[in-house]
């Protein structure tokens, strides 16, 4: 089990987490901490969306914070370079609470080599196969390279 | 129709006594040219689904409105003219609407219609219902021609109307509660740009600066996105959405009639208030 998946886990500490994913800029999820309804193929689709989505709002500079709310449920994003973490929480998520655990979680996870983080074997919580695809590149952001 | 053509050649000054004269001749003689069978087009007359793309020089705006207005047009204008940006909007061969960064109606269309060189290309906007302009369009072009002349070196002198103040009105927040769109003022005082659009993704309000018509889009594809987001992952119905860059925030919220409002605001811009008044 790798440092950044205990890191993403350390999230649920937090009251109201359903669970949470990372995401690269390219819309692939890297690293999952999800009930098992999430199905791969639903994260298989929704790792690019929200990589649009991020795209789309970097209008006037990189967006670091998404919330999307919905009926019963938030949707917390924390970009930072390379990764989005993706947060599943209930709607009355402490938000502050939630914010202080995503700073610890996304420093923990820039000092983690996106290499190795993509390298992790997949397992419980990773999504298998995506390790080959990252691993050997190096890891570009907005024309930028981070590693 | 080489009399046609001549007539619409005068050379003259665009705001002179004799222009707003020679504006007047013009008319009477293009609609006398008409035949008597002929009919002003409908909108569904697909009258903008054929004919030419151009590019025109030495237009001036009054020809622009006149050209729009006589054959019924259903179209949207972008005016940018130095640092201003306004926009056009005609419907049922009428200008309906008009809007710059802070006025809107009869006395953005005045403004407009003062500025003396610059660019016109067409945009998506739709007119709002109920029109915000409820002169004829003659009549219009009557009163910018007289403003010009009685003061020909300055633009029309126009009551600003405050950024927040216009987000505050009834048509951008939700009409059912406008006394508690009243209230929240204060938080909207930085706003930077809004826009609203309806059910159909039709923009009917836009305010502040920048390129408006942009950030409908992309406030129209975040929407969009978030809506994927949230069934791909089973989250129930997309309420709001908002994002964080350096230097401003984003707040874009979809309403119960289907239609989405969507601005930008300083980061000190207090907006606890606006997300109260929505529910969030």
């Amino acid at each position: 089990m790798s440092n950044a998946l205990e890191s993403l886990k350390g999230l649920r500490d937090v009251d109201g987490i359903i669970g949470s994913f990372v995401v690269s800029a390219q819309g692939v999820v890297l690293l999952r901490d999800l009930p098992a309804m999430f199905t791969q193929s639903a994260l298989a689709e929704v790792g690019p969306r929200i990589a649009r989505l991020r795209d789309t709002l970097s209008h006037e500079g990189d967006v670091s914070n998404i919330v999307i709310r919905y009926e019963d449920h938030k949707l917390v994003v924390r970009a930072q370079l390379e990764l989005a973490i993706v947060v599943l929480a209930e709607q009355g998520i402490h938000m502050p609470q939630l914010k202080m655990a995503l700073n610890l979680v996304s420093k923990s996870l820039l000092k983690a080599d996106l290499g190795a983080l993509a390298s992790v074997p997949p397992g419980v919580g990773e999504v298998p196969g995506r390790a080959e695809s990252t691993v050997a590149a190096p890891a570009y952001y907005r024309g930028h390279r981070v590693s | 129709m080489d009399s046609l053509l001549e007539t619409h050649t005068i050379p003259l000054h665009p705001w002179s006594v004799a222009w707003t004269f020679a504006v007047v001749v013009m008319l009477i003689k293009t609609l006398s040219s008409m035949p008597e069978n002929a009919s002003v087009p409908t909108p569904d007359s697909g009258i903008r689904q054929v004919g030419f793309e151009a590019q025109l020089q030495r237009v001036t705006l009054p020809d622009l409105v006149q050209m729009e207005c006589l054959s019924g047009s259903e179209a949207s204008f972008r005016v940018v003219s130095a640092a201003n940006t306004g926009y056009l909007m005609f419907s049922g061969g009428q200008l309906v609407h008009a809007m710059t960064r802070t006025l809107r109606g009869e006395a953005a269309a005045q403004e407009i219609l003062s500025w003396q060189q610059g660019k016109v290309e067409p945009c998506k906007f739709r007119a709002p219902n109920p029109p915000t302009i409820l002169c004829h369009w003659q009549e219009l072009l009557m009163r910018a021609a007289q403003r010009c002349d009685e003061n020909p070196t300055t633009n029309v002198v126009l009551e600003k109307v405050n950024v927040a103040q216009e987000l505050n009105d009834s048509e951008f927040l939700s009409s059912d509660e406008p006394e508690k769109a009243a209230g929240s003022g204060r938080a909207l005082s930085k706003v930077i740009r809004a826009v609203r659009l309806d059910t159909q993704g039709n923009v009917v309000v836009a305010r502040g600066e920048g390129n408006q018509e942009e950030f409908a889009e992309l406030s129209a594809y975040a929407v969009r996105m978030a809506q994927v987001v949230g069934e791909g992952l089973g989250m129930g119905a997309f309420r709001a959405l908002e994002w964080t860059l350096p230097n401003r925030n984003g707040l874009l919220y979809g309403e119960s009639n289907g239609s989405v409002a969507s601005l930008e605001a300083s980061p000190h811009a207090e907006l606890n208030t606006l997300r109260r008044r929505i529910g969030l």
